[in-house]
């Protein structure tokens, strides 16, 4: 019998089945339109997140704790220090091991840019292999990243004009983190050479002694920036969190965030008091039966939590895909990043849709509350 | 008789109605074209702004030479003519460095005698660098007015040039007056500049590379200029917007 009067067997739960069978169509509509709501906003934040943690992973494996930069520059790819700097840190105490870097943007085959980084002949980043054994980077020499391979249908073999300069591509490297893999690896002493920055680098990678406190490493932070004014001492953390990329993405999944939350309230409170209001006479045989209003309400908040949760797990799966073609498709950018997925992120869209079933619930709840039994049933 | 006037009445409305359905597209397509000579103006015109600028000028001559200057320009905007500070560095030049003023009627006068730059200066080119100097100035001190170019206009070719470019401070007429640009017909951006002489011989061509920011700036980032001694590639490396004043030389020198 679908007359939607409760018989006496009727508990919470099947009443909650029995209104969402009902209305099939309407139960869709709202569990599609939040799960999409919340699907959009998991797939921003993760994407944001999955280039921080890929980011931020690929420096541990550098054992990288700071990085040292030229002060006053909005973009750290433009900063410019002295590579003599490196022995000057050497013998700071508590610094383990420095690693300088150059970054620069060059035109690749009088086309388009690509990122190049130059590292010092000796380091690992300069070695690759070559008939099983491992090799020196000699002048006039590249190494390529798999998705900068890819993406300008380069491989090793190859020879090409980077900033009107002549090199060959000699191999393949393993990105250590989400930008290098769209990148090239040359001598330091040849991107120097040919871009004019005689012995000028733009990062210097600092690994300290494991165990430092932190009054330590803000003594060995202070004791950089006192060689010479020009410089600024950022943590990893620190340099993510002022990227350009990661933060856009950051700021932009906050604000979908936002308003998807307050689609997916607007969404469920409109069709719960449109149910609700159809439900006036079946709410007001409940009150007369002597239901509370408390669980009257109760039945409210459970349907709508009942939807939400749905909403909650298809959100997710939305998500994960939205997640996957993002990543994916930042890959053709020349951006690599793995996702990643963690229980907190599953907590996170559980409370999601917690908050949502709440919100949502409070208009049909006070609407439900308004419902006088005698008005009810004489409609 | 009727059923005559019926029919030329229908035909009047149907001329009318396809009438209506061109005029938005013809109105667009003014529209279109007024837009992308403001874009052209405030790409090309950069006078009136205090910022510093760092580019980064690589040379590849005919010979297989390769060199790399960074040359930085700090402009100092005034209405009575920009103030210039040029400094030139690199592993391949001589650091130098000097202040030239912008005269708004046209012209370049040396910052402390007043003077007006002296022509071998234009004639010569940077130092480490096969750019000529002239480039340089008429970039940074020429006023450009954008026009539809009329040859192009007629024509449906879109390979031929669209805008042409002309600069309107006297002092740089006498060597080459007009610039033609070849515009990209879908992203409306451009792809080539080409600088005619007098005779309307191209002395060179200006390729662009990439349109896109620095920091705050946004202009032509990346070009490459093809000349007969070879080619050079431009590009901004640096931009500080409202970095520009260098006052106590300023307020000395008036």
């Amino acid at each position: 019998m679908k007359s939607g009067i409760p018989v006496d067997c009727y508990g919470l739960s099947t009443l909650i089945m029995d209104n969402i069978k009902r209305r099939p169509l309407r139960a869709l509509v709202a569990v599609l339109s939040i799960a999409v709501a919340l699907g959009g906003a998991m797939t921003m934040v993760g994407t944001s997140e999955s280039i921080e943690g890929t980011l931020q992973k690929g420096y541990a494996s550098r054992k990288v704790d700071l990085m040292v930069m030229q002060a006053g520059k909005s973009n750290p790819m433009t900063s410019r220090i002295s590579e003599k700097l490196v022995h000057e840190l050497e013998r700071i105490e508590g610094i383990r091991s420095v690693q300088a870097l150059l970054v620069d943007s060059l035109l690749l085959e009088s086309d388009h840019s690509v990122f190049v980084y130059g590292w010092p002949s000796g380091y690992p980043e300069t070695t690759y292999q070559k008939e099983k054994a491992s090799v020196e980077l000699e002048h006039g020499q590249l190494l390529i990243g798999h998705t900068a391979s890819s993406l300008n249908h380069l491989i090793p073999g190859d020879r090409v004009e980077l900033n009107f300069g002549k090199y060959e591509i000699v191999g393949f490297f393993e990105a250590r983190n989400v930008f290098e893999s769209g990148v090239l690896y040359m001598r330091l002493d040849d991107l120097q050479q040919l871009t004019s920055s005689h012995e000028k680098v733009t990062f210097i990678f600092v690994e300290l002694e494991p165990g430092l406190k932190e009054p330590a490493k803000l003594q060995i932070i202070g004791d950089i920036e006192a060689l010479t004014q020009a410089l600024k001492v950022v943590t990893t953390e620190e340099f993510l969190n002022q990227n350009q990329l990661t933060a856009a993405v950051r700021g932009l999944g906050r604000v979908i965030l936002l308003t998807n939350a307050l689609l997916s309230i607007l969404i469920i409170s409109t069709i719960m008091v449109l149910t609700v209001s159809e439900r006036r006479k079946e709410l007001a045989i409940l009150r007369a039966i002597g239901w509370s209003a408390f669980r009257v309400s109760l039945l409210v908040i459970l349907e709508t939590s009942v939807l939400s949760a749905i909403a909650a797990v298809l959100g997710g799966v939305v998500g994960w895909l939205g997640l996957e073609i993002a990543l994916t498709h930042l890959q053709t950018m020349g951006i690599y990043a793995r996702s990643i997925l963690t229980v907190e992120h599953l907590l996170w869209l559980s409370a999601s849709a917690v908050a949502i079933a709440t919100l949502g619930a409070a208009l049909p709840v006070y609407y439900t509350l308004n419902i006088t039994v005698s008005e009810a049933l004489r409609e | 008789m009727i059923r005559n006037r019926l029919r030329t009445f229908l035909v009047c409305v149907l001329l009318w109605s396809l009438n209506m359905i061109f005029l938005p597209q013809l109105y667009a397509g003014t529209r279109e074209d007024g837009k992308t000579i403001k874009r052209l103006n405030k790409l090309l015109n950069r006078s009136g702004k205090d910022y510093r600028v760092r580019i980064r000028i690589t040379s590849k001559g005919n010979e297989g030479d390769h060199s790399a200057v960074y040359l930085s320009v700090t402009r100092d905007a005034d209405p009575r003519g920009d103030w210039l500070l040029f400094h030139l560095a690199g592993d391949n030049t001589v650091t130098q460095e000097f202040c030239l003023k912008c005269q708004p009627d046209g012209g370049v006068t040396s910052c402390d005698k007043g003077s007006l730059v002296p022509m071998h200066m234009l004639g010569s080119n940077l130092s480490g660098s096969i750019l000529p100097w002239e480039e340089v100035l008429v970039g940074s001190c020429g006023s450009w007015l954008v026009k539809t170019d009329p040859i192009a206009s007629s024509s449906d070719d879109e390979r031929k040039p669209n805008y042409v470019v002309q600069i309107t401070n006297a002092a740089f007429d006498p060597g080459w007056v007009t610039t033609k640009i070849i515009m990209d017909s879908s992203s409306k951006d451009p792809l080539y500049f080409d600088r005619i002489d007098s005779q309307g011989k191209s002395i060179r061509r200006i390729k662009v590379i990439e349109i896109g920011g620095v920091g705050s700036w946004r202009g032509i980032q990346r070009a490459i200029i093809e000349m007969d001694e070879g080619r050079v590639l431009m590009e901004i490396v640096d931009f500080q917007k409202g970095a520009g004043l260098f006052k106590p030389s300023r307020e000395f020198q008036r």
